[in-house]
């Protein structure tokens, strides 16, 4: 039952960091711009984030080495200070559209105009997880964050056309727009293989003391829980293409999202969407600032961990601080929260190859995982995983500057 | 130390450095080998901090680090050296028998505790 019970938390928890700010933006766009016609990327990103999430919490499980720690320790510093310096900036940018979607959330509820809510947004992250520990986060936001499936119930009620979304699974070439088509389907995946998702999971593994034993418990979380997130994302794209696409509304504020919701599920729909937008971007914002202090704290060999107080890992507690207090900085010099999102996932798929080239060695390197190593099967997707983010990050920046809207 | 071939570079290098309390101290962020005239070189000590770091990047790099380290530093640039003598065991961290309070390697964590987290109000 004990088991049951952890693999339930552990679905909704991982969900947690799927579904953000960046997912749902890309998602919605995709939906209202060109219907169901990209629902591939999210599943083909799913399908690759389940394989590196898994393996990523095998070995945590394993060697009690979370990925960072396991890099620079297999590749030594002068390669880990490339991941190290792209991740930090990639992490503040996602951290500030984080930030961007809490405090969109907060206007949604309140009226009062985002600006005025990034600084009180920060601060609840902060204080979070200054006063929280683990646990409390993980559970505590994700179950709030359940409010997402909102978006499942609105594009069931919307009457989606199912053959057309079943079309939609299998890659096409666009009928129009092509580089705008591409440059979503390249942030879909980026907002989906998050690298900071697979650093903030296998941490969290070590915080949570797993070992050989919790090798089934992390295969079922990273299936169900990573599939779920996958699902939620999807019904954001239908929601759009049914809602949007037909009155060839675009997405160009972060705002027009909750009209996904609230046209179907007409205003307690609105309200949820709003709560919903707002929870789902502090649980990543959390993770954000959390995967920062594990990143930095692991490279250096620093004391670390959310469970222990600020004052057993000072070094660790001020970094996360110090990425929070940078986080409205964008925001408040007048940035647009959806503009900075869609630059920060396209840019998340240029450190990916970074990444997730290490992964493939230590998954196959008996000192980090013994005899656990990788399986044809794993390391089958494992390269092509590494294949498609090598061409996505040639070719995010040019799509970037040419279909980025 | 077990009978088995320790592969400095593989093994030791980029590793954690454990010290005798079971606390984290740093990394292995460099390797010092001496070669003194007409004897074998041999492995003299470990050492951690940004300086040794800065010097792998380049030496430019290094020099620069160095001098930041020295003018803005906590302990002015200077590095943790662990003895190769005091290392007692290598597995996939490096235990070592010292105390990493008495090494430059805990200055910063120690400062943030006493300077700033200390004024800030009290965490879990």
């Amino acid at each position: 039952m004990k088991k049951y019970f952890e693999v339930a938390l552990g679905i909704v928890t991982s969900r947690g960091g799927f579904l953000e700010v960046g997912s749902m933006a890309t998602a919605a766009q995709a939906g209202a711009g060109f219907g169901y016609q990209l629902l591939w990327p999210i599943l083909l990103g799913t399908i690759c984030l389940i394989f590196l999430m898994e393996m990523a919490g095998r070995m945590a499980a394993i060697c009690h080495h979370p990925l960072p720690s396991a890099v620079r320790e297999r590749f030594g510093f002068n390669y880990f200070v490339i991941p190290l310096v792209a991740q930090s900036a990639v992490d503040f940018l996602v951290l500030s559209s984080e930030v961007g979607g809490m405090s969109l959330g907060l206007q949604l509820l309140s009226g009062i105009g985002f600006q005025w809510w990034a600084v009180p947004s920060a601060i609840l992250v902060w204080l979070l997880l200054w006063k929280g520990n683990f646990s409390w986060i993980e559970y505590g936001v994700s179950f709030l964050g359940l409010l997402t499936v909102v978006f499942v119930v609105a594009a069931v009620k919307m009457k989606p056309e199912w053959v057309a979304g079943a079309r939609g699974l299998v890659p096409s070439l666009p009928r129009h727009d092509k580089i705008h088509y591409w440059f979503l389907a390249v942030s879909i995946l980026g907002a989906t293989i998050s690298p900071f998702l697979f650093n903030f999971y296998s941490s969290g593994a070590v915080e949570d003391e797993w070992d050989e034993k919790d090798l089934g418990v992390n295969r079922a979380t990273a299936g169900f829980g990573m599939g779920f997130g996958g699902l939620i994302s999807m019904a954001v794209l239908v929601a759009a293409a049914a809602v949007l696409h037909p009155k060839g509304m675009e997405v160009e504020k972060f705002e027009q999202i909750a009209l996904v919701v609230s046209t179907p599920l007409g205003r307690w729909g609105y309200w949820i969407v709003a709560a919903g937008i707002f929870i789902a971007c502090l649980g990543a914002a959390l993770e954000l600032s959390l995967d920062a202090a594990y990143v930095y704290s692991q490279c250096f060999g620093w004391a670390w961990g959310e469970n222990k107080s600020a004052r057993d890992a000072t070094r660790f507690s001020s970094i996360y601080s110090l990425f929070i207090l940078v986080s409205p900085i964008l925001l408040l010099i007048g940035v647009d929260p959806m503009k900075l999102t869609m630059f920060s996932m396209a840019l998340t798929v240029v450190i990916l190859p970074f990444v997730v080239l290490p992964f493939l060695v230590l998954m196959n390197d008996p000192q980090h995982v013994k005899e656990h190593r990788n399986g044809r099967i794993g390391n089958t997707v494992m390269f092509l995983v590494i294949v498609m983010a090598a061409v996505l990050a040639v070719v995010a920046i040019p799509l970037e500057i040419f279909g980025g809207k | 130390m077990k009978n088995e071939q320790i592969h400095l570079v593989r093994d030791v290098l980029d590793h954690l450095m454990i010290d005798k309390k079971d606390d984290s101290m740093g990394r292995v962020d460099g390797m010092v080998i001496v070669d003194e005239e007409g004897k074998q070189p041999k492995v003299l000590e470990l050492q951690g901090g940004i300086v040794v770091l800065g010097e792998r990047l380049g030496k430019r790099i290094g020099r620069w680090v160095r001098l930041a380290a020295m003018k803005w530093g906590l302990v002015r640039g200077k590095r943790t050296r662990v003895a190769w003598k005091d290392v007692r065991w290598i597995e996939i961290e490096v235990k070592v028998d010292v105390d990493g309070d008495q090494t430059p390697a805990l200055e910063w964590e120690h400062w943030l505790g006493e300077n700033v987290i200390s004024k800030l109000p009290r965490s879990k």
